[in-house]
């Protein structure tokens, strides 16, 4: 555990204006949300593997995750499910119970369409005609910072609009293009030309050039993540190490997206699971080291719009499913646990004879998090509307 | 019904040189100063925005004749380069790809339907091979499509009102079948009709297969009722007695007779009811086997033959009752109102205001969905002469307008990543409402970031996918940049402060070349430049 000067030292590469971070937005105890969104349909199946379940094997007979002990079998949790071997950098985090998992999670709506499923589950709604995002729609209880809903993509996504958000993109490439001068000479001539007061575009390009300048100072291109962390490879890697030296450099965040893709594996999912497993979970440790404690205040959701047929298909892999499994990982979590109900995998038990049921609604989860780790009030009507909000999995201390 | 005629006065004759209905006396001449203003103004609002020397053309012309040219033109054929992303999927796979879609046994050309397992498989060839496509650069094809008519085209508010209707009856390109009709659509459901019937629009759009597929008509068929209904329920429940998953049928599918109503036409002027019975209504309204085009096709058997009422009037079953009814919404006094609002929303101030939407409403209803006849209403209109810079650009009027101010021009597909990183990729919105136009969507700090970095590549002249030759607009022995930039760049509408920072800017500058990079890229980052 390091001390808490050597963290800043760290983080923030050449010392540049340590100033104007002492004007927290917010002390350390404000917590942040991180929803990560595995974009493509993620088989929650082959991730937490119901090995003590043989219906799973009959189902999968090639692609199949083998039991523990076996030679590229699933790392056990806690006898009934276990983690696909390529996961293994989450076991520390499992073991120091601030990791958990819900198994059988999804949307109660009938669709398998990535759009409206990806929709239902950035809108937290299930009308399809949301215009706003579960987070975009609390903004306003997330303070004043224009950092408070950051995406770390070029754009943002759903679960944002509604509220004040930044896409941030790359921090190292936020900002202007060119070289030094050329960019120098941009700033330095907007912000003169945005010293009007015309009450619309002026006060937006202060803003912009005001983000501009701190993400600047942060020196995002030298960052060095704390000792012996490694991020490894991909887009999550690049997204989680940019977000780490945000929350270090106590800009007043309060929730980010980050958004990774590839997760549609309707064929070849052995070897592409083994990649796209490993890489995110090397990045999700990797940003639990970083952080160190500081990860006391935060919540990482990782979640995706549905998962894949029980049974594999003709060419080694799944289709588009139902039920999945969501991770929930940071300081908050009691964990150690793999919650929700297990439906089972026998026909008859799956959801239209093909898919994993959906025990636990992704909106239960969702609430709990807005409510009881943000703080939000009214966090069940922005998701359940009139609808009676169902029991929490008491997944948060 | 025909077209009435004589609405055209009632709805605001320009000639006259005033409103019929505001007042009666006469518009004062307007001064010289005023005038220009004006003529800024309105090419601020009807065009993508001025080109060099635009200003000037139009205010020797006079305002009126040039609208009411404008009002008659049509739109232009696509651009040769981007043609194919237009063209049905079939073609467009054989343009994109220069194969034959059909080689194997059978072919499209069979003269007899096949029998159904035939078909299906061959349905699915077809559209794996159209998977193959790269959606990125088909996507890139349909939006330069548009895009370089918008940049270049002298039919500008045929352009205007293009981006407008494609807005109202939005489609999300990356759902589904829709990727292969996005282009087709635009060119043949909206284009054609942008200047003419409103219900001509609703039909159009209604019956192709684009906005069948994204608002999910496709899956909808008459729902089981009664015995029929008891029937399937127990043959369900036996089959998962078996262990057998239930046979799949598809019921009946609400969602584009919602947004039909909404979005579309009467607005919120509706009840659930409505809905129900509407999407009754366009039962079978699906479309044929992509091997036979994919095109609109009516299909009796997943008809609802019953009586349907929507808003008070009844339709009874068939293709034509569907049709009867699309006009019947479309011409009602409620869409007259939605209509005003948007128009006014678009033309006026983010805020309708009330006065505009009514001379819209009833020019809707005098003239029955005319959409010269709503456009002059709103041109007519005292809170539109009010309304001098009170909007913000959009992205893409933010692109089209820098580029037209520069007089580029359009040249390869590399533009459309532009627009992408602007915010506003073509029919890219997955919410049947459109892109916004208000500016609190448009005000991101991301968002103006991005422009800001459009107005500094702008003026070192370099952008990709356009050719762009500074010279031409502002060369660089201009003996007052400023006044130049001013004149031509910001069509005189600079403010006192722009132009200070613009005088102190430009005074830094090193060389006339770097003098003109800053002014250029200062002026079309500046507020004056952004709003409209």
């Amino acid at each position: 555990m390091m001390r808490r000067r050597s963290f800043l030292a760290a983080g923030l590469g050449t010392g540049a204006s340590l100033a104007w971070m002492g004007t927290a937005f917010g002390a350390r105890s404000d917590p942040i949300l991180v929803r990560v969104f595995l974009r493509g349909g993620l088989d929650g199946l082959n991730a937490i593997v119901p090995f003590a379940d043989d219906a799973y094997y009959a189902a999968r007979p090639t692609i199949g995750v083998p039991r523990p002990k076996a030679e590229g079998g699933a790392l056990s949790l806690d006898g009934r499910f276990g983690l696909h071997p390529s996961l293994r950098s989450l076991v520390p985090m499992y073991r120091e119970r601030s990791l958990a998992f819900v198994q059988a999670v999804g949307s109660p709506a009938p669709t398998r369409s990535h759009f409206d499923a990806q929709d239902h589950m950035e809108a937290g709604s299930l009308t399809g005609r949301a215009r706003a995002g579960w987070l975009g729609r609390v903004r306003g209880q997330l303070g004043e910072s224009d950092f408070a809903a950051v995406s770390m993509q070029d754009a943002l996504p759903l679960a944002l609009v509604g509220g004040d958000a930044i896409a941030l993109g790359r921090l190292d490439k936020f900002g202007f293009a060119g070289g030094e001068s050329v960019r120098a000479r941009s700033e330095r001539g907007f912000a003169a030309l945005y010293t009007g007061d015309d009450g619309l575009v002026s006060p937006a390009g202060r803003r912009a050039l005001s983000a501009v300048a701190r993400v600047r100072a942060l020196s995002p291109g030298s960052y060095r993540p704390a000792e012996g962390v490694d991020y490894g490879q991909g887009s999550a890697a690049t997204q989680l190490r940019d977000l780490a030296m945000l929350i270090k450099a106590q800009v007043g965040l309060r929730v980010a997206t980050v958004d990774v893709g590839g997760w549609d594996t309707h064929t070849g999912q052995r070897a592409r699971l083994d990649r796209e497993l490993l890489r995110l979970g090397t990045a999700l440790s990797g940003f639990h080291r970083d952080l160190g404690d500081r990860m006391a205040n935060v919540l990482v959701l990782v979640v995706s719009e549905f998962g894949r047929t029980v049974e594999e298909n003709g060419s080694g892999g799944t289709d588009h499913g139902h039920g999945t499994v969501m991770m929930m990982l940071g300081g908050p979590v009691r964990g150690g646990r793999v919650y929700g109900r297990w439906p089972g995998l026998t026909k008859p038990q799956r959801y239209q004879g093909r898919d994993l049921e959906v025990t636990t609604d992704f909106r239960a989860v969702f609430g709990e998090a807005l409510e009881k780790h943000l703080a939000v009030s009214k966090a069940s009507r922005t998701l359940f509307g009139e609808e009676r909000p169902p029991v929490p999995l008491g997944f948060l201390r | 019904m025909p077209l009435p005629t004589k609405p055209l006065l009632i709805a605001g004759a320009l000639s006259l040189g005033g409103c019929a209905e505001a007042t009666a006396q006469p518009r004062p001449a307007p001064s010289p100063q005023e005038d220009r203003a004006l003529v800024a103004h309105t090419l601020g609002r009807f065009t993508f925005g001025p080109r060099p020397g635009d200003l000037e053309r139009v205010a020797a012309m006079g305002l009126d004749v040039w609208l009411e040219a404008q009002l008659r033109a049509k739109s232009d054929p696509v651009p040769d380069p981007f043609r194919y992303a237009t063209l049905p999927p079939l073609e467009l796979f054989e343009e994109a790809t220069g194969q034959r879609m059909m080689a194997e046994e059978g072919g499209v050309e069979e003269a007899v339907p096949s029998a159904p397992p035939v078909r299906k498989k061959r349905n699915k060839d077809i559209r794996k091979k159209l998977k193959s496509l790269n959606f990125k650069k088909l996507a890139s094809a349909y939006t330069m499509a548009q895009l370089a008519r918008q940049i270049s085209s002298d039919d500008q508010v045929v352009e205007v009102m293009t981006d407008f209707w494609m807005n109202h009856f939005n489609v999300f390109a990356r759902k589904g079948p829709v990727k292969f009709y996005a282009g087709h659509y635009v060119e043949t459901a909206i284009r054609p009709h942008v200047l003419g019937r409103f219900e001509d629009l609703v039909i159009a759009t209604a019956q192709h297969p684009a906005m069948l597929n994204y608002l999910d008509n496709v899956k909808s068929r008459a729902p089981l009722e009664g015995r029929a209904l008891e029937r399937r329920r127990r043959r369900d429940a036996q089959r998962m007695e078996r262990g057998q998953k239930p046979v799949r049928r598809r019921d009946l599918n609400e969602n584009y007779a919602r947004e039909l109503l909404e979005l579309h036409t009467v607005g919120t002027t509706h009840s659930q009811a409505d809905v129900v019975a509407a999407a009754r209504v366009l039962t079978g309204w699906g479309t044929a086997d992509i091997q036979n085009g994919g095109g609109f096709a009516f299909k009796p058997k997943l008809h609802d033959r019953g009586t349907k009422t929507v808003l008070g009037r009844r339709f009874g079953p068939g293709l034509d009752e569907g049709v009867d009814m699309l006009r019947f919404l479309a011409r009602h006094p409620a869409t007259g109102r939605l209509l005003g609002d948007k128009l006014c929303q678009r033309f006026v101030a983010d805020v309708p205001p009330p006065s505009c939407v009514e001379r819209v409403a009833a020019a809707h209803q005098s003239s029955g969905g005319d959409i010269p006849s709503m456009l002059r209403a709103v041109y007519t209109s005292p809170s539109f002469r009010g309304s001098r810079t009170s909007k913000l650009k959009t992205p893409l009027e933010f692109l089209v307008s820098s580029l037209r101010a520069l007089d580029a021009r359009p040249v390869d597909d590399r533009l459309a990543r532009v627009l992408y990183r602007l915010g506003q990729p073509t029919l890219m919105m997955p919410v049947p409402t459109g892109y916004p136009d208000v500016a609190e969507a448009w005000t991101g700090s991301s968002s103006i970031l991005q422009r800001m970095n459009l107005a500094a590549a702008l003026g070192r002249g370099k952008l990709p996918g356009v050719e762009l030759t500074l010279d031409r607009v502002l060369p660089l022995n201009a003996e007052d940049l400023v006044a130049e930039v001013h004149g031509r760049v910001l069509s005189g509408r600079g403010g006192p402060h722009t132009l200070m920072v613009l005088r102190q800017e430009v005074a830094k500058a090193k060389d006339p070349r770097q003098a003109r990079s800053v002014a250029i890229a200062l002026a079309l980052g500046s507020p004056e430049f952004m709003r409209q």
